[in-house]
């Protein structure tokens, strides 16, 4: 599928991350090494540990990735608990909004493999 | 931290500190084409990159929420050490709430881009961001150049007309040059040690330039008194004192009157005679009735006389003039200044030596204008980092002793590649009180104990220090000698600690 085929797929804005990134080749080089970038592991490894602080600052850099990316599923599922992580103490509803979170992630990086 | 240079051998370095390694991938390719990329992921990691490589960072890109040490950290250590005026930062985060926009402004960040970014401003915003430092800087250098000029050609004009005096006198050049020199050491110190007493740089270097003149009021005495072989009458004595004055008399005669050169040159002509107990000639001022200025010639004037040989004497040793000097034996001086003369005396006959031959270097003319600029609230330090910056970067890359620099605000631990290979911890550590890394080192009661010895201990001198710290989970005895480092002037505070140690 094309690049604006897997925005659509994922609930993204194709058009915004090209304007910004000026070319398909470049939005396509930084897509494709998405799934190395491992804040989404650190996030949910920090949650486990408690680690409050640590969780806010991986919510925080993925929310950051995810709009620059034009990722508008994710950004939209991350920036709930990053709001939520603010105050780098434990919150209510943090693990339906981190399974949120995993389901947006998941989708996002699953059809990165078919962007031809 | 890595570097990347698709660049070529000259091209400018722009450290990127972020902890994303997909948002550093990003930024190092919109910018690697042009710029050489270094990277940090931590701003703990950011102030040892910026400590290692000093003013070859043209720029810094800075992410706000980071572990370790975040972006605000960075530049409370950059704005403490006075980088921040010679290294653009460009802020970048998601954060969009104004406070922490302004928030960066206010601790000096040239610009913020908001997430998302696009590869057109950020290239833009680096491209402008550089090309206005790289202006400023070479607005300076252009300002420091044609000071530099400026003040070599008035120099030298002041040096030739106070030759022609003193040739006539049958003295060497080398008097003025003296007087020069002694002239600008004690100012220098009093401006140290005295807070009370408003001397700017740009003043010490107008008195100095100004002493060379003290003598010109010979030229309207008669050659026969000037250059008698031998001790003078009372009578010649009377018709000697009075050039002085007649220095004085001639520079009153100048158009340009309210020039603070001219001011200065006429203090110091006509009361560089006097005495603090009112004793000297040709007015009887007492106390401070005597400008500063002609009070500190007289006494680099009395101290060149006594250390020169002439037709009626022998040279006194410098030990002798100063003991002479301070016993009063040639009429009283202000203790304030006599003071200052005990505290330099030692170095005095070495940086005579020193000075006389080059009393106007570019160091001082940079001083000079970064005093200019300071005053004009456009500050900058370029030279003050990259000398003190250079220094601490040689001494830590190249010493095999396990240094380190702890500095109280903002609270960070530095050390050398060798204590950081010992102790296996970074080479920076931010708040090491509460960083929970060193505490496994080193306790926070020990690192409160040794913070406390040195606070009292005076500047100069080592404290030792003897704990228990644990280094890869084993205890081990560390050896610690280190010194305060304070800030200048009465109400020394304690800003920081420098010092080695060893582990047994």
């Amino acid at each position: 599928m094309n690049l604006k085929d897997y925005y659509d797929k994922i609930g993204g804005d194709y058009d915004g991350v090209v304007s910004r990134l000026l070319s398909d080749e470049r939005v396509k080089k930084y897509v494709i090494r998405f799934p190395e970038d491992k804040t989404f592991e650190l996030l949910g490894a920090s949650l486990g540990a408690r680690d409050y602080a640590e969780a806010f600052r991986a919510a925080h850099t993925l929310k950051g990735l995810s709009l620059n990316l034009g990722f508008g599923a994710l950004y939209s599922a991350v920036y709930e608990i990053t709001e939520a992580l603010r105050p780098q103490k434990e919150a209510d509803g943090l693990d339906e909004m981190l399974a949120k979170v995993k389901e947006a992630y998941e989708l996002t990086v699953s059809y990165i493999k078919d962007i031809d | 931290m890595s570097s990347t240079n698709y660049g070529g051998l000259n091209t400018e370095k722009i450290l990127i500190v972020d902890d994303s390694e997909m948002n550093r991938f990003m930024l190092t390719d919109m910018l690697a084409d042009d710029f050489e990329i270094l990277q940090a992921e931590n701003g703990a990691e950011a102030i040892t990159m910026l400590k290692d490589y000093g003013t070859e960072i043209s720029l810094v890109m800075l992410d706000m929420v980071m572990p370790k040490l975040d972006g605000f950290g960075v530049l409370e250590f950059m704005r403490a050490n006075r980088i921040i005026e010679t290294i653009p930062v460009i802020m970048i985060s998601v954060e969009n709430a104004p406070k922490y926009i302004e928030r960066a402004y206010n601790m000096g960040v040239s610009e913020f881009i908001r997430r998302p970014f696009d590869a057109f401003t950020v290239r833009k915003r680096v491209d402008n961001t550089l090309k206005l430092y790289t202006k400023q800087k070479k607005l300076l250098s252009l300002i420091s150049d044609q000071i530099y000029e400026k003040e070599k050609s008035n120099n030298m004009m002041i040096s030739i007309l106070s030759h022609i005096v003193e040739f006539r006198n049958g003295e060497s050049g080398l008097h003025v040059m003296h007087i020069r020199v002694l002239t600008e050491l004690l100012l220098n110190h009093i401006a140290l040690k005295y807070d009370n007493i408003n001397l700017s740089r740009t003043d010490i270097e107008l008195i100095s330039t100004c002493s060379a003149l003290h003598d010109i009021g010979k030229i309207a005495v008669p050659d026969e008194i000037l250059n008698k072989p031998g001790r003078l009458t009372p009578e010649e004595f009377e018709i000697m004192k009075t050039h002085s004055a007649a220095g004085d008399m001639m520079l009153s005669k100048l158009p340009f009157q309210e020039e603070k050169l001219v001011k200065l040159a006429r203090e110091i002509c006509r009361w560089h005679h006097e005495r603090y107990d009112g004793k000297g000639y040709p007015d009887g001022l007492k106390g401070d009735e005597i400008p500063l200025s002609a009070q500190v010639v007289s006494i680099a004037d009395v101290y060149d006389a006594l250390t020169s040989e002439r037709v009626y004497k022998k040279a006194f040793s410098h030990e002798k003039a100063v003991e002479m000097i301070l016993n009063g034996e040639c009429g009283t001086f202000n203790p304030m200044i006599l003071e200052c003369l005990t505290d330099i005396a030692d170095s005095l006959p070495e940086q005579l030596r020193l000075n006389a031959s080059m009393n106007l270097t570019p160091e001082k003319i940079m001083d000079v204008t970064e005093e200019t600029f300071r005053d004009n609230d456009v500050s900058i330090s370029e030279k003050a980092i990259s000398a003190g910056m250079a220094k601490y970067r040689f001494l830590l890359d190249t010493s095999e002793e396990a240094l380190f620099d702890y500095s109280d605000k903002p609270s960070i631990l530095s050390v050398s590649d060798k204590a950081a290979k010992i102790l296996s911890s970074d080479k920076t550590i931010p708040e090491p009180k509460s960083n929970a890394d060193f505490l496994k080192i080193m306790s926070a009661e020990d690192m409160e104990t040794l913070r406390g010895l040195v606070k009292i201990t005076a500047s100069d001198t080592n404290v030792k220090y003897t704990c228990v710290i644990h280094i890869d989970g084993e205890k081990k005895n560390c050896n610690i000698v280190c010194r305060p480092l304070r800030t200048s002037g009465e109400q020394a505070e304690l800003t920081g600690i420098i010092g080695k140690f060893d582990v047994v």
